[in-house]
């Protein structure tokens, strides 16, 4: 204990800067992503300008191929980012922490079965899980990808929380609760939740990040928000076929895409360091 | 009678740890089981307050209270649990929830218990019961202990919160599964001091677990001697001590002698 405490100095100063600046590139987005709620420079179906326009004072990164601007689309694919991720994330929580936390109660075979269960769906690749998910609702919408996201996810979670809430649950302290008339439902929320919950956190903020991605390749396969929506998948998508004339158009939401996937991926890491030095002090 | 275990067997599948023991302790009683690590002492705590880890099976009968532990499912134990017996552990680190603050530790089976009496307490009421019991368990400064979390407080100091919560659920029985061992031998005495003096103002029976004889000796009237899951001696301390029968309990004697006689010769 006292090793992390020589080290932890350079430590603390490296936390603060994955943390500031995970903090700061996702702080922007939510923004942008909120801000199109009350106010976009134009609306993201008009034909504002020219086609496949280059960057200018009245379109910031051009237009995409029917004349629409394409700032005001990349603003609108922050949001439905932020929305499906914190949907996907959601989702996956609500199904993988119970999951998880039945297993560590459930009896031998049936944790087993859970358990071989959850590594066959973790050996699939999210995105097929995810794929697969949307071929069997009616129809692509914001909601059947959030869905399929957060089911995909979920198996990780579980099987995270699986381990956690065992780990936990061997503590003394939760025999000693149970001496003194505990019952388990109150023991999972009081002892079990709290303990493992700043492991699982860093774990949602990666998944966050993978969610983020996966929705954009969803939709790039169109299998996303359909159209009108405007997500950075789709965008891509539309401007794949133009990417020799008008570049702009597939770099913008690149680089969208991309910082918000290394914002969450530093704000996970700042937060994982964070919760290490917390842990370190037991 | 407090606790009746009568032929209890704990098993791990085929393997038995602890084999048909059978021990009474009365109101009031102090009793004492000894054996190396592995003994199956701790598995006899367990199994009398029906505890035992998944995987484990215990037969026999338990009478704890008057109540039938064996076999019986959780949610009825659940009602007679607390009351009946309280277990303080051998590592106080593991014994006290690390994210919870140890005032909140305390008041949460002062509170149930306060619900099963008919009488609930809340708020300052229930502040005031926890700084009182902190101040019993003669920890100074009570309302920061109250604020503190387990890490931030020392080894002797987290035992002694583990004992307060113990207290808190007012048990007739205090199981005392080697209280003492992760402590150094100054905070040793002081905890076995606190545990005499608590158990005898409460007027709690005591089932003191322990491999150190000469703890042992100092706390109980009588004592069990376990070797494999299986009672090989009982009686009271001075015939267990100054007489032993067995072989088992001659060279746990016999190496505790040597043991002091070895200290003594350092000094």
């Amino acid at each position: 204990m006292t090793i992390t405490q020589v080290g932890s100095p350079s430590r603390g100063r490296r936390h603060s800067v994955a943390l500031r600046a995970g903090a700061l590139l996702v702080g922007m987005h939510v923004f942008v992503g909120l801000l199109t709620l009350v106010w976009l420079p134009y609306d993201p179906n008009a034909f504002t300008g020219g086609r496949l326009e280059g960057a200018s004072l009245q379109h910031m990164v051009g237009t995409d191929r029917l004349g629409r601007d394409l700032f005001t689309q990349l603003m609108i694919g922050s949001r439905i980012a932020l929305q499906v991720g914190t949907g996907a994330v959601a989702v996956g929580a609500f199904i993988g922490v119970t999951l998880g936390i039945l297993a560590a109660f459930a009896s031998k075979w049936l944790d087993d079965a859970l358990a071989a269960t959850l590594d066959i769906l973790i050996a699939f690749p999210t995105l097929l899980i995810a794929m697969l998910v949307v071929a069997a609702s009616d129809q692509a919408s914001l909601w059947s990808a959030i869905l399929a996201l957060g089911i995909a996810l979920s198996a990780i979670v579980a099987r995270l929380t699986r381990i956690l809430a065992k780990r936990v649950l061997v503590m003394d302290y939760i025999t000693a609760a149970r001496t003194s008339g505990s019952s388990w439902p109150k023991i999972v929320f009081i002892h079990v939740l709290p303990n493992i919950w700043p492991t699982l956190s860093v774990n949602f903020a990666l998944q966050f990040g993978l969610a983020v991605i996966a929705e954009a390749s969803l939709s790039y396969l169109g299998l996303g928000a359909p159209p009108p929506n405007a997500s950075w998948g789709r965008i891509l998508q539309e401007a794949q076929g133009t990417v020799y004339t008008a570049p702009l158009g597939a770099i913008a939401p690149g680089i969208a895409l991309v910082s918000l996937a290394i914002g969450v991926n530093l704000l996970a890491d700042g937060l994982r360091e964070r919760v290490d030095d917390r842990l370190g002090d037991r | 009678m407090l606790l009746e275990m009568d032929r209890v067997s704990v098993r791990a599948g085929e393997k038995i740890l602890v084999s048909d023991l059978s021990m009474t302790l009365d109101r009031g009683e102090r009793v004492g089981l000894i054996g190396e690590s592995g003994s199956g002492k701790s598995l006899t705590a367990l199994a009398a307050t029906g505890l035992l880890p998944s995987g484990l099976t215990a037969s026999g009968s338990v009478l704890l209270g008057g109540q039938q532990v064996v076999g019986v499912p959780d949610q009825v134990l659940d009602r007679v649990r607390g009351t009946g017996a309280a277990i303080v552990f051998q590592e106080p680190l593991s014994a006290l929830d690390p994210l919870m603050t140890v005032g909140m530790q305390i008041a949460e089976p002062l509170a149930r218990r306060a619900r099963r009496n008919g009488a609930p307490i809340t708020g300052t009421r229930l502040k005031e019961a926890v700084l009182e019991l902190i101040d019993d368990v003669a920890l100074p400064d009570e309302r920061r202990i109250a604020r503190a979390y387990p890490h931030e407080l020392s080894g002797g100091q987290r035992q002694r919160v583990a004992i307060a919560m113990a207290l808190a659920c007012e048990p007739d029985l205090l199981i005392a599964d080697e209280p003492t061992t992760a402590l150094d031998v100054t905070t040793q005495a002081e905890i076995l001091i606190l545990i005499d003096r608590l158990v005898q103002e409460r007027q709690m029976a005591l089932l003191f677990i322990s491999h150190d004889l000469p703890v042992v000796a100092n706390t109980v009237e009588r004592v069990m001697v376990l070797r494999l899951g299986e009672a090989v001696e009982t009686g009271t301390v001075s015939e267990v001590f100054n007489r032993p029968q067995h072989d088992y309990t001659k060279s746990l004697v016999a190496a505790a002698k040597r043991f002091d006689a070895a200290m003594e010769g350092r000094t």
